[in-house]
């Protein structure tokens, strides 16, 4: 009877033990959960009172990123398009010097002729640089009769006293020097110049080059 | 027999004590956290909070300001890495371009 009743005893206690540490789990677990939902409350009042602020800033924060990237981008397009102009240029001195494999006094008389056909004027003075100017002079009753046979008009030329400083190609003017067309290698290069740099980027960087500016 | 009977009341009386003081400091557990919950809240409209928050959200945005900088310059690699034939290759095109004629 002695043990029956230690039995019941103990199980009471272990019931009432159970029960209470229940009890404090639940509390525990409840405790969390206001304590959760009362850190987002804050944060939710905070933001909103802080939201335009943050906004602004982050605007500022990241639009400024995003400019210094795309001038980094711009900047680095710019350098590849000089280093391509450079190499471009340095191409037309060495066909202006007769070499690349190119028939320069060919390619002259066409500068020439693309000229004197813009200018439209019968008697023209043509300008070029020392050698050109030289070529010119030597060969100046061959080139103007080939010229009146291929634009089918009279063309008078006169070559000038002064040489410039191009690479190469020629300037030329109208009797009364108030009419001129530049056709020097260095003018028509810069006057391509900014049509060319998309065509440049899309030979280097494949196409889309020209579209690098947005991460 | 009523000795034991006794002893049964009073084994459960303490197992009914044991239940109260749970439920006091269940209650006691409930009640701090609503405290603690409020001043939480009361915090959060406090200027100092807001400073602090602010500067969460900017330390936020520069880390990401950090790192689109960064996607930008791996997209430089790339402008970095061109290999000189390339830069040949589009310097051949110019100079095809200039001397185009009509």
């Amino acid at each position: 009877m002695s043990e029956a009743l230690e039995l019941i005893k103990s199980e009471i206690t272990r019931r009432a033990r159970e029960e209470s540490e229940k009890i404090i789990m639940d509390a525990e677990r409840e405790a969390q959960s206001i304590l959760s939902k009362a850190e987002a409350k804050a944060r939710e009042v905070m933001m909103a009172s802080v939201k335009p602020e943050v906004e602004v800033m982050r605007r500022r924060i990241l639009g400024s990123a995003m400019l210094e990237g795309r001038k980094m981008m711009l900047k680095a397009k710019h350098e590849l398009v000089l280093k391509v102009l450079n190499a471009a240029e340095e191409k037309l001195r060495r066909i202006a010097e007769g070499g690349g494999g190119v028939d320069y006094g060919e390619v002259l008389f066409h500068l020439l002729k693309e000229a004197v056909s813009g200018l439209g004027e019968e008697e023209v003075q043509v300008s070029a640089n020392e050698r050109d100017r030289s070529y010119l002079n030597r060969n100046l009753d061959r080139i103007g009769e080939r010229l009146s046979r291929e634009l089918g008009r009279r063309v008078k030329l006169t070559v000038a006293d002064n040489p410039l400083n191009c690479i190469g190609g020629v300037v030329v003017k109208s009797r009364d020097g108030l009419r001129l067309f530049n056709n020097t290698l260095d003018g028509r290069l810069l006057k391509m110049r900014e049509a060319l740099k998309g065509k440049i980027l899309g030979v280097i960087l494949g196409s889309g080059g020209g579209d690098n500016t947005r991460p | 027999m009523s000795i034991r009977f006794d002893e049964l009341i009073e084994e459960e009386r303490k197992a009914i004590r044991l239940i109260e003081e749970a439920k006091a400091k269940a209650e006691k557990i409930v009640a701090e956290a609503k405290k603690k919950a409020q001043s939480l809240i009361d915090k959060a409209t406090k200027t100092e909070h807001i400073r602090a928050m602010l500067k969460e959200e900017e330390e936020k945005a520069k880390g990401e300001a950090e790192g689109i900088l960064e996607e930008y310059r791996r997209r430089l690699t790339r402008f970095r890495e061109v290999p000189e034939s390339s830069i040949m290759d589009a310097a051949d095109l110019v100079v095809r371009e200039v001397l185009k004629f009509e």
